[in-house]
């Protein structure tokens, strides 16, 4: 993760009276039928970024604390409401606190040992690499937008995904298992139908103070009860182990049924749906490279085995812009042609009129192509602007590659 | 004698622009989009889509004209559009009327799946400054086209959009509704009786003669 970013690793609570001695995670541990020797070892390396902590993926990550397990990254921009209460496994004392600090506090308490992140963030706002570390994800969110987003990711990387969904009217839980195998695996937005599309279009709203990061989601609350929340949350910490230690029959790309009226569960296959607007793309990851910025665009599309003279490559540097002209006080637009860093409206002074260059959005890409950047991409990356660069990806189309320097507030 | 047709032929309408022959000039620019298109598959097959209904509703309506296009990774492109502009050169001015935009529209490949703000895909480049309520103030003179555009909606739609906003055919001046309102003193001057009579800029449709030329 980016230092940045609004992500803090949540410290072991202060015990009045001195610390009380934490027990195994594997004290408790039953001995699976046909499940690994070594289990409690594979729970203690495992690390499982979730997306959204309330009413079913706040008990999730409980339950995955008690595992033992390495690291656990919490996902949730939101703060605990009065109504919470309802459904949230919380007390009133967290009400008007964020899910994510709170709950991230929870699990430290529970298990120390465990490496503790608490994001406020939406996922869309997450570093481009935030799922290349993580062994599993969680996704326990009503927000549509948000779904699409993490599948998206999680193909990107080939990160198996158990998304937990319940829904109150009909007393049903639904836990899918998304494999990631390979980009002709479903994703969430696999399933979306018309219903799901109009919902997203109802959901997003923006404002128009221009800015482009003040995105109102108009999310309805979960409406359940706590213990069908409960339910969903057990039932999709069971498909974590059994994804986890690979514990009976595959229940990858599976969805598991549960309704409370009938009392009846129904497993069934998720397919890849052929017409699936998403991007179902999986991207290498190449080893690190100590200095990224020394780099030119060239270089990594040759390491990546791309011609980087081809018009298909493309490249993006996580953090930057590639900002191709602007305007200034003078008639004509000016040249700027490096990388600024994103959000920033102003790329220098023009040599003639001495006023600021004012970014135009049509001039400024996230994504450059290598006719663009023509003879700049034979240069150092530090050059062009993004020494700090820390991610850059490329792709010719049908492959892409992401390139990191190292870090140290990756998932450790 | 001619018979009469026993099923009704479907009126053409913005539906049919795929089936518009484009004359020789715009199939060259089809032509160079189709040989510098990148990104996925789907993507790029949407992209030349988009843009093939673009130059058709060019040839169309004889109110556009492509000045620059870049189909390498997202749609970008350069557009001048016959349409009244509201501009306000000195703050207590006179509102003057320029008869084109030119328009510098962004087609991004996250519309596919997500809803977009309103003000991410139209710039105006010139004329300047703007004085529209849906017109950004600062330098980047981004217009609004609603508080969230659908998955998926097409650039013919956005460009139908645009017309609207800018003829102010289409129009949203409450100051207090951060939706839809770039520019709340333009909102403010709008509203006054004496420049609220001035709106729609013009009562004309995009595309004029649309059976004729087809």
């Amino acid at each position: 993760m980016p230092e940045h970013a609004p992500i803090i690793e949540v410290q072991p609570p202060r015990r009045a009276g001195g610390n009380v001695a934490s027990p195994s995670a594997a004290a408790r541990l039953p001995a699976f039928i046909a499940g690994p020797a070594d289990a409690a070892a594979k729970l203690g390396a495992l690390k499982v970024l979730t997306i959204g902590v309330g009413s079913v993926g706040g008990r999730v990550v409980l339950h995955l604390a008690r595992l033992g397990l390495a690291s656990l990254w919490l996902i949730d921009p939101k703060r605990f409401k009065a109504e919470s209460i309802l459904t949230h496994d919380i007390d009133p004392r967290s009400v008007g606190k964020f899910k994510a600090q709170v709950t991230a506090r929870r699990c430290k308490a529970i298990s120390p040992a465990t490496r503790v992140f608490a994001g406020r963030v939406r996922v869309e706002d997450l570093p481009v690499d935030a799922f290349a570390d993580a062994d599993l994800v969680v996704l326990a969110t009503d927000n549509l937008a948000a779904e699409i987003e993490v599948g998206r990711r999680c193909v990107r990387f080939g990160k198996p995904l158990v998304q937990a969904a319940v829904h109150g009217d009909t007393l049903t839980v639904q836990v899918r298992v998304f494999g990631n195998a390979d980009q002709q695996s479903p994703c969430p937005a696999c399933g979306f139908g018309e219903g799901e599309w109009r919902m997203l279009n109802d959901q997003v709203r923006f404002s128009c103070d221009g800015s482009g990061a003040a995105l109102v989601q108009g999310a309805l609350p979960t409406m359940s009860v706590s213990s069908l929340c409960s339910l969903a949350a057990d039932l999709a910490v069971n498909q974590v182990l059994r994804v986890a230690l690979a514990l009976g029959e595959s229940v990858l790309d599976t969805c598991l049924e549960y309704c409370g009226y009938t009392n009846r569960s129904v497993s069934s296959r998720l397919v890849r749906n052929a017409r699936c607007p998403a991007e179902h793309a999986r991207w290498r990851i190449a080893p690190e490279i100590k200095f990224l910025s020394a780099c030119s665009p060239a270089d990594l599309s040759r390491v990546a085995g791309f011609d980087p003279a081809s018009a298909s490559t493309a490249f993006a540097v996580e953090g930057f812009n590639w900002v191709e002209s602007g305007m200034c006080r003078c008639a004509l637009p000016q040249a700027v042609r490096c990388f600024v860093p994103e959000a920033r409206q102003r790329a220098g002074r023009c040599s003639q009129c001495r006023s600021s260059i004012r970014v135009q959005p049509i001039f400024e890409h996230q994504v450059v192509s290598a006719a663009l950047l023509g003879a700049a991409a034979g240069q150092p990356l530090a050059n062009l602007g993004a020494a700090a660069a820390r991610c850059v990806w490329l792709s010719n189309g049908d492959e892409s590659v992401l390139f990191r320097a190292p870090h140290d507030q990756r998932l450790p | 004698m001619i018979s009469e047709p026993k099923t009704p032929v479907p009126a053409r309408g913005l539906h049919t622009l795929g089936e518009v022959m484009l004359d020789e000039p715009l199939r060259e620019l089809l032509e160079f989009a189709r040989a510098t298109c990148g990104g996925p598959a789907a993507w790029r097959q949407r992209k030349l889509v988009e843009v093939r209904e673009l130059l058709a509703l060019a040839q169309l309506s004889g109110r556009l004209r492509l000045q620059w296009l870049d189909v390498a990774v997202d749609l970008r492109a350069v557009i001048e559009m016959r349409v009244p502009v509201p501009c306000l050169p000195k703050p207590d001015g006179a509102l003057e009327i320029a008869p084109l935009a030119v328009l510098g529209v962004i087609y991004r490949q996250e519309v596919l799946v997500s809803p977009q703000p309103g003000f991410s895909f139209v710039q105006i480049l010139a004329p300047g400054p703007v004085w529209s309520a849906s017109v950004s103030g600062d330098h980047r003179q981004l217009l609004c086209l609603g508080t969230s555009l659908p998955v998926g909606i097409p650039l013919k739609e956005i460009l139908l959009l645009t017309y609207g906003a800018l003829t102010m055919q289409t129009v949203q001046l409450d100051p207090r509704d951060s939706a839809g309102v770039m520019n709340p003193a333009a909102a403010q001057w709008w509203t006054c009786a004496n420049n609220l009579k001035k709106i729609p800029l013009s009562r004309a449709p995009f595309v004029v003669s649309s059976e004729a030329k087809l």
